[in-house]
């Protein structure tokens, strides 16, 4: 998009602002005013800057910031807290599961042994001639 | 000639005089004097107010950021060092925040909820905007003001944020363009150019208006 720019001699005459009909025109639509109550709404919110600029308010909000840093902690801490015990537990069932099976196992294998024991005398790989 | 110069001399001095007290204001403001703050507030809030409006052309931010400009003000106060005029001081802060304003409008444009201009219901100026009386007699006349008022707002909003800040700080403040350049942080001639793009913007967008402007004062002549 071509942009106007100004003539090479473009020199801002002051009087040129006056007969500008453009210039005219903008002062058809004057600025807006605030309304009556604006001036005490700013100095009531300078003030409220003022307290929070204190050396007590600013004490005041380490403590807020430290509580609320402490509450996080406190959080985070109880989150991590949960989470190993729930592991834990996890962790000792599946070794009570996995016990459980290996003592079953064993009583399989025990009561296999007897069966075996009591069928298989004559078997060749009990044979000590061998 | 000799006497536009005069009245120039006359108005510089009466500046100077101004900014001077500007300057006492802002020590009294630092020693915690709430009554020169007021007289601040209440000495720049047309200025300050009505500019931020005629940028946002939203009434309610503009209140807010008005606000912020003269808290600003306020907390600066301590390391305020007059180098500078105090209104141009103000104003930087003032091009500050409502640049900041628009990148942040710029960057919620997408998740915007609110309904078109057109369905506001306002029948002049910018929306939510409490324009001044002008104390027009008919009710016709009236109507056609504020369709003027409208639509010379909407044509300056249409303006890009450095064209917009530059016509309303020459046009309403009366800044000169020294003045501009340090507020806009550009050099004198490139605030001329500004100046001279937003005026060919206007004059196009304006057009009919102009006409029209043009053949009330040929009839009344």
């Amino acid at each position: 998009m071509m942009r106007a720019s100004p003539p090479s001699d473009f020199e801002p005459d002051p009087l040129r602002d006056e007969n500008d009909p453009v210039w005219n025109l903008l002062a058809r639509a004057p600025l807006a005013e605030p309304d009556a109550w604006f001036a005490a709404r700013t100095l009531a919110r300078c003030r409220n800057e003022k307290l929070g600029m204190e050396p007590s308010a600013q004490n005041a909000g380490w403590f807020i910031r430290w509580t609320r840093m402490g509450r996080w902690a406190f959080g985070g801490g109880l989150g991590v807290c949960l989470a190993a015990g729930l592991l834990v537990a996890q962790m000792s069932s599946e070794k009570a599961d996995d016990q459980k099976k290996v003592q079953e196992a064993f009583e399989i294998m025990a009561t296999m042994d007897s069966d075996t024991d009591s069928s298989s005398s004559n078997s060749s790989w009990q044979d000590s001639s061998l | 000639m000799k006497k536009r110069v005069r009245d120039e001399e006359v108005a510089r001095g009466a500046m100077g005089d101004s900014d001077a007290h500007d300057k006492v204001l802002m020590v009294e403001i630092a020693r915690g004097d709430e009554r020169a703050l007021r007289e601040l507030i209440e000495k720049h809030q047309g200025a300050v107010y009505g500019t931020i409006a005629k940028m946002l052309g939203d009434a309610v931010e503009a209140q807010d950021l008005a606000q912020q400009v003269f808290v600003r003000v306020y907390r600066a106060a301590g390391s305020y060092r007059a180098t500078a005029q105090f209104k141009t001081w103000m104003f930087t802060i003032v091009r500050n925040l409502v640049f900041n304003e628009h990148r942040r409008r710029s960057r919620a444009t997408l998740v915007s909820l609110s309904p078109p201009e057109n369905e506001t219901g306002n029948t002049g100026g910018a929306p939510g905007m409490d324009l001044p009386d002008l104390a027009i007699k008919t009710p016709g006349e009236a109507m056609l003001q504020r369709e003027l008022m409208r639509k010379v707002d909407e044509a300056i909003l249409a303006l890009p944020e450095q064209q917009r800040l530059a016509i309303v700080l020459r046009r309403y403040d009366e800044f000169s363009y020294e003045e501009i350049a340090e507020i806009l942080k550009t050099s004198v001639p490139a605030t001329k150019s500004l100046l001279f793009r937003a005026r060919e913007t206007l004059r196009v967008a304006l057009q009919d208006y102009l006409d029209l402007e043009g053949g009330k004062s040929g009839d009344e002549k």
